[in-house]
């Protein structure tokens, strides 16, 4: 008999990010659930159709749990966000690919742009370039 | 302005956080880092408190510009920086004001006037 240990996956650190990278495509369903978070912080949200908050919120979503482990202390220091002018209604499924656009050292910093592309029935939603100041 | 004109302004848009908000935004996009619902975490950190997400802040500019007459997000680019974190419990407010090349400076800020978050908006239309 053997037995196996399943290794912990590795800490995502500075030095493994690949510009080109691409980390998955994660499904975020926008069900009551979601409307209700949303509308606990927003208010409430008249119409079927999705705020386009709602995307961005999943467009986080997707960079969280695409990108794990991670150390803490990352800080979210600027966000490019180009919207195709699609609009979608609530209880639709949302696609998010998420990859390393790039890296850099500066100023003892290191720098790291995240992309996520968002889409639901194969039309674009949204781009989004997350650029995080990584802690390890 | 005419009914053809652009607004001028993205008028104030407020939201009170609290830790029910944060508590909210969290599960909105699983991102449960202790920094934003943890007092005692937070402590030992440089904040010394549980600090807002970032884009909850982002979402309330998103909510502004959504509600403004005559404005909409359509195929618009936002390019964003966040200048200072929003302490968990901060009233914050979002705005802008339109530039003469048609795009908005915009901001999301403090009471005492502190921007948190700052940058441009470029309207764009709907397909």
């Amino acid at each position: 008999m053997s037995t196996t240990h399943e290794a912990a996956a590795p800490l995502w650190t500075f030095e493994r990010f690949e510009p080109g990278h691409i980390f998955g495509t994660l499904n975020v369903i926008t069900d009551e659930a979601r409307r209700r978070s949303w509308e606990a912080i927003y208010g409430p949200c008249p119409g079927d159709s999705l705020p386009e908050g709602v995307i961005v919120a999943a467009m986080m979503e997707a960079y969280v749990r695409a990108i794990q482990p991670r150390p803490d202390g990352n800080v979210h220091a600027s966000q490019e966000l180009s919207f195709s002018g699609q609009r979608v209604e609530w209880g639709a499924l949302l696609q998010l690919t998420v990859s390393c656009a790039g890296k850099e050292l500066k100023n003892g910093r290191r720098w790291v742009d995240f992309d996520v592309a968002a889409s639901a029935r194969d039309l674009s939603l949204l781009r989004g370039r997350i650029r995080s100041i990584w802690a390890e | 302005m005419d009914s053809l004109s652009p607004p001028e302004t993205i008028p104030p848009l407020t939201l009170q956080t609290s830790a029910q908000t944060a508590r909210a935004y969290a599960a909105l996009t699983c991102d449960e880092n202790p920094i934003h619902l943890d007092a005692d975490f937070a402590a030992r950190t440089a904040f010394g408190v549980p600090i807002a997400h970032g884009t909850m802040s982002l979402n309330l500019l998103l909510q502004a510009i959504s509600a403004t007459p005559g404005l909409s997000i359509g195929a618009g680019r936002l390019d964003l920086r966040f200048s200072a974190p929003v302490k968990v419990g901060q009233t914050i407010t979002a705005s802008g004001t339109r530039c003469g090349d048609g795009s908005y400076a915009v901001s999301v800020s403090t009471p005492e006037g502190q921007a948190t978050l700052k940058g441009v908006f470029y309207p764009g239309n709907a397909p």
